[in-house]
This record gives structure tokens, sequence and C-alpha cells, in this order.
């Protein structure tokens, strides 16, 4: 099954696709450094003790998030 | 030559510089910035080159200080080539940045370091494919191990020595247009270069990286479940802490006490020196009870816990950890308005202070980055570790009976040790470091809640994004994480301690040895100072002592002892049953004991810390409200204990 999602609700052990950021420019461009643009393969790895900052995996690396900052990053929920 | 040593943060980059330019090189600030450089020389075959290494960036589109040294040394002083390392386990992000840098500098060449993590991991890196794709020499390297140096230095030579110029901005990457996936995005996002560098990334490394386990992440995945776990983070990161702690003050006390004992010596030496040179005994007191005492005392107590911390931390570091403690801790900052980050520099704030507030540069919010400052001498550094500890054995763990036997050894001792002699022994260690962890708890809690404090009233504004790399687990390198740390932070520190010290030991021993109306300056000043002692459950010595110690906090204890005791000299009492009775006759009693830890843990920063903040934040207001936040919540602390309880 193929929804649209924001990241934030992409459950460990799930995989999902960038679809688009709408973040503040400044923490757009800081993402986009990082390699989240359209099309990548995003997989949350695991989260916090309160379920926030998230773990997320994508381009061979561990990157963390907070839920407030990954809202803003909408993905199609993929299964792998 | 000029080579620039350019690559994201983590990659292995001064393990590349260390084993390039070997012990020729020195680091030094840059221009006008507060970010280390370093540089060192190494010869080539027919080039003498210069390396720089470069602050570690993701990206030639500057956001932080750091990024932007990188990118205005790239563009703007042209460098003759430049080395952009890449780590091999995660190549594909590390290429983003690389493939910038290739399409902006005309002589590029990629290290791709870390094979042999790679090779642990089942990763196979077809590097002549890659370096068909990017068109710039590629090297394998295992830095740390020494491959593949050699065979970078031959290319790196030939690079220099070809005139043949690649046209930056004509990456040979576009050879490979034919590549599907590369053609659709370039035609589809050609106005945002950072998806063409994704894509092309992206493109390059399916086909030069083969997994033959595809689940070659599963060893770091484990750890992450247990390190990060729900149940399990918060008990191991105590358990590090307990552990790091214990290992500090068990490590120390018998290097501590030979540091102490030599100083003695040399000190002895000295006196007879002087008494040959026919130096006025005044002079040679000044001197030697003095400056030489303060100094020495200050590195005799200070040096040893923190050439065991800091390569304890540094580990940490390494391995990969410390992110995780920041992830692990980042809720609780975030609900209080700061940077999960801040956790780092608190933690680097238990080895010292300064070094914590140097650490707050890792923050991108200025104004989160200012709380991280401001709040840092919140946490005790190794400094006020002795205070603690005695004053905890002497007067929270009930008896000193576990350790009895420690205290007979040490009994017959002139010389200073730095903690009381109670903690000999293991079991003695294990408990100072219970209660110093308890101290360091609560100081953590406090750390929360004036970063609370100041994000509602001073510092407003919205937590801003958290944005934290978690690296690969790696097996830190044991001998050069000593060198390292022992170089880069313990020497620095003591040097500025050092430059404290004296100043405060000329002062110190003018207090003690002036007299007007046949008191010394030292009794009259604490006298003064008495009611205000008094209202924080204090005396005027105590907070005279915490006065006269704000250049090094070690020397409390001792000004303490030598103004209740009139001695003109500090004073170090091992035996803790004198001790405990010498400060009942001045009329401590549990309160005052558990007050002085309260005001030891919360109250003005120690110079060297004073001067740092004032160099970081680069005012003067800060620099005075970074003084005045903990000592107002100390003095609170203090007088709602003293007062209602």
């Amino acid at each position: 099954m193929i929804k649209n999602s924001t990241l934030d609700s992409l459950s460990p052990g799930k995989s999902g696709k960038i679809l688009e950021i709408t973040c503040q420019e400044d923490m757009k461009r800081r993402l986009k450094d990082m390699g989240f643009v359209r099309d990548t393969l995003i997989t949350c790895e695991g989260e916090g003790i309160h379920g926030d900052p998230k773990a997320y995996f994508l381009r061979g690396c561990v990157v963390a998030l907070r839920n407030s900052d990954s809202r803003h990053i909408l993905i199609r929920e993929v299964d792998i | 030559m000029i080579i620039a040593l350019a690559g994201n943060p983590n990659v292995g980059k001064s393990t590349v510089f260390n084993g390039l330019t070997g012990l020729h090189q020195h680091t030094g600030n840059w221009p006008g910035k507060t970010v280390a450089s370093a540089r060192g020389f190494f010869d080539t075959e027919h080039f003498r080159c210069e390396l720089v290494d470069l602050p570690g960036a993701y990206s030639l589109l500057a956001h932080s200080a750091e990024e932007e040294i990188t990118r205005d040394f790239l563009l703007e002083q042209k460098p003759d080539a430049v080395i952009v390392v890449c780590d091999a386990v995660c190549l594909e992000r590390n290429l983003l940045l690389a493939l910038q840098i290739c399409a902006v500098c005309p002589k590029v060449l990629l290290c791709v370091n870390l094979i042999d993590e790679a090779a642990k991991k089942k990763i196979t890196l077809d590097l002549p494919l890659l370096e068909e794709l990017v068109g710039v020499p590629v090297i394998g390297t295992a830095a740390r191990r020494g491959q593949g140096l050699n065979i970078l230095t031959e290319r790196l030579d030939a690079v220099l020595g070809s005139c043949e110029q690649r046209n930056p901005g004509q990456m040979q990457i576009c050879r490979s247009a034919s590549e599907p996936a590369w053609d659709s995005s370039f035609r589809r996002a050609q106005a945002d270069p950072a998806q063409v560098y994704a894509d092309a990334a992206a493109a390059v490394c399916s086909r030069v990286i083969s997994f033959q386990d595809a689940d070659y992440r599963r060893r770091d995945r484990n750890l992450d479940k247990f390190l990060t776990g729900k149940h399990t983070s918060i008990p191991i990161m105590l358990l590090l802490l307990v552990l790091i702690l214990w290992i500090t003050i068990a490590g120390a006390n018998y290097p501590s006490q030979l540091l102490s004992r030599l100083f003695l010596f040399l000190g002895n030496g000295l006196l007879l020196l002087f008494d040959k040179l026919h130096v006025s005994p005044l002079l040679s007191d000044f001197v030697l009870n003095g400056i030489y005492q303060v100094l020495t005392w200050v590195i005799s107590v200070m040096l040893p816990p923190m050439a065991i911390f800091f390569p304890l931390f540094t580990l940490l570091e390494d391995s990969g950890f410390l992110p995780r403690i920041a992830f692990n801790l980042d809720y609780c900052f975030q609900k209080c308005k700061a940077c999960g980050k801040q956790a780092l520099t608190m933690a680097m704030g238990f080895g010292c202070n300064c070094v914590g507030v140097l650490g707050c540069r890792i923050i991108d919010s200025p104004r989160e980055r200012l709380i991280a400052i401001l709040t840092n001498s919140f946490v005790p550094c190794n400094g006020r570790f002795p205070l603690l500890i005695t004053l905890a054995t002497l007067y929270f763990t009930g008896s000193s009976s576990a350790s009895k036997s420690g205290i007979n050894e040490a009994l017959g001792e002139s010389a200073g040790s730095v903690q009381s002699p109670v903690l000999e022994g293991a079991s003695g260690s294990l408990t100072a470091a219970l209660c110093l962890a308890g101290f360091l708890f609560l100081s953590v809690i406090m750390t929360l809640a004036a970063s609370k404090v100041l994000s509602a009233t001073v510092l407003k504004g919205l937590p801003s994004s958290f944005l934290l790399e978690l690296p690969p687990y790696r097996r830190p390198q044991i001998g050069k994480v000593l060198v390292r740390s022992l170089l880069d932070r313990t020497l620095f520190v003591l040097k500025r301690a050092a430059s404290a010290a004296i100043p405060a030991g000329a002062l110190i021993w003018c207090a003690a040895n002036i007299t007007v109306d046949s008191r010394s300056l030292l009794s009259i000043c604490s006298e003064a100072l008495d009611p205000a002692g008094r209202l924080l459950g204090l005396d005027g010595v105590i907070l005279l002592a915490f006065l006269l110690g704000m250049p090094a906090n070690e020397i409390v204890i001792p000004i303490m002892l030598m103004t209740y005791l009139a001695q003109p000299g500090l004073i170090q009492i091992n035996d803790p049953e004198l001790l405990k009775s010498i400060l009942s006759a001045n009329g401590w009693t549990l309160q005052t004991a558990v007050c002085t830890c309260l005001f030891s843990l919360f109250h003005w920063p120690c110079a060297t810390t004073l001067l740092c903040i004032k160099k970081e934040t680069g005012s003067l207001k800060w620099t005075a409200a970074a003084f005045l936040l903990p000592t107002l919540w100390g003095t609170a602390l203090c007088m709602i204990f003293a007062q209602l309880l």
C-alpha cells in the first residue's frame, strides 16, 4: 500500500521516499546538504526515549531529527 | 604548494592530516575567527607541500562558521590542489561535498578513507570505476594504519606536476549522462544544485559500491538499540558517568601525590638556591610560599585528573558514543528550548568549564549557543571535585570506617595529596564516585532549569532545528587519542590555569602576610564577609576562599584551612578526623557542608572560564551575565536551604 505522510509519522523500521521539504529556508538548505532531496529513500532507524528525536538512515548515514523538523518533510511510504 | 584537506565532519580527516604531516604541524586560529586551524608540512617527490586542514563541512553553500571558512579558502585562496577525504562506509553522502568541490576546484584528489572499516562490513568499492566516473584520482586509504598514504602522496605529486587543467564545472561525471537516473533528474531539477549533486552521487554509488552483506549495519543498529533504547539508555549513561568518575578519582590520586612530592622536593631545592644567592628572605618567601606553592598546587591537583578524564572523553568521542548522548538527552533540552548538542558541551564541562565553553561552537543557533555558554559552569569541573568529594565523605557518608586502613597509610605524609586519603582503596573511591555522580546529576537538572529560565526570559526564542549525524561506531585508536587529548585539551587548560594561578598566589600571599593592627588582611576580609556568608549558611572564611579561589577552584579548601588556622601558607590536611575537627571547631555543621557544596556547584565561573566566555561571546555584557547567573542561582539555593530548613 502506498500512502503519503510526513517523516515524523514514519515508525521505526519503515521506509519512505522524500517528496518535498517544506521547512524554513535555512533548515531546508541544511537538510539538502545532508542529502535530503526528492526521491531519496529514507528509513526510520529508531527513536529517542520519548519518541523524539528520531534517527533516520539515508544515503549511507544516520541522521537524527526532531519531530518538529521532520513534520515538514513529506514522504511516500514504501515497502522494501 | 598549498594543499587543502577537505571533507565531511568525522571522516578521519585529521587522521589523514596527521598521517601525512607527522609532527610537522602547528595549530592556531583562522584570522578573525574562533575556529581552530591546523597546518603542516610534508614532501612529495618533487614538491614541498603545506597542508591546510579545513574544518569539516557538508556543503560549499555555507551555513556555519566552519563551512564558511572551508568555502572561502577553496574559492578565494585557490589552493594548488584539494584532497577530499571521504568515509568509505558512507560514501554516498560524502560524495555530495566531493562533487561540489570537483566542480569548483581544478585539481582534486579523492581520498576514500576507512576502507578497512568498509572491508570489515563487507562493502566492496570499485575505486577504478569511481575514478573514471568522477574524473579525479581516487585513492583508497586506511589512514590510521597508514595504509595508502604513500600512494596518496605519489598521485598528489603527479597531479601537481601535470600542467593539464581540468576545466572546473565540467565534471567528467557528465559523461555518464547516458545513465537514466542522472539524465532524468538533471532535466527535472536543473534549478536545484543540491538535487543534481545528490542524484549524481546516488548514481555513482549504485555502480561503485556493492554490499556482500545486505545487512552490513547490523552491529551498529544493535548497539544503537541498546545505547539509545527506551529502557537501557539512561542507566547506561549513568553507569558510564560513575565509571568515568571512578577511574578519574582512583587513577588521579597516586600521580597527584607523586607530583606534589616532586614539587616539594623542587621547592626545597629552590629554597637552598635562594639561600645561596642571598635573596632577601621576604622575597624568597613571597616567591616560594606565595607563587610557587599555589602554582604547583594547582598543577598537581589539576593535571592528573585532567590527563585521565580528557583521554577517556576523547575515547567516547572517537567511538561515536557522544552523539548518542546528545540524541538521548535532546528531548529534555528541547523542552527547555535549547539544543541537544548542549549535552555534549555540558559533558565537556565536567572536565573543564573552559573547554566546555569552547565546545559550544558546535551549536549553530546563536541563541542556543549563548544558553549553553551561560549555563556551562553549572556543572562542576574537575577542579571542584576534590572539595565536593572531601565534604561528601566527611559529612554525608556517615563514618569513613570503610577505608580506615587507607587513612593510617597516609597519616604520615606531610606532602599534600589531592583527594583526601579517605578515598584510598577501590571501595573508597567508588563511594566518592557515587557521591560525586549524585552532585553531577543535581547539576545537570539545574543546568536544564537554568536553560529553561534563560529561554523564557532574556534569550527568548523558538527552539531551532536540530540536525545531528550519528556516525558509525568505530574502535577508537587508543594511542593517538592519548597524545591528541593530552596535547590539545590538557595542555591548553593547564597553560591557562597556570597563568591564572601565579597572580592568585601573589595575591593570597599578600593577603595572608600583610597585617593591619597585627591582624592579617585575610582575617579582616573574612570578618567583613561574615554576615553575608552567614546568610547563605556559610561563613566569611568560606566566602572569602571562594572569592580568592576564583583563579582556580582547587585552592578553595586550602585557603579555608589557611584562614581558619591563621597560617601564612596553603595547608593540606590529610587526616579526615583532624580535618573534621578543625571545621567543627570553626562552627561547621551538616548545614554548612551542604551549603558549601551547593555554593561550590553554583557560583561564579573560574577566571579561566570567564576569559574564555569573554573571548567566545566577544561581549562584556554576556560575560557579566555568565558571572551573575550561577552566582545568583547558588546564592538563592543556599539561602533557601539555610534559612528555611
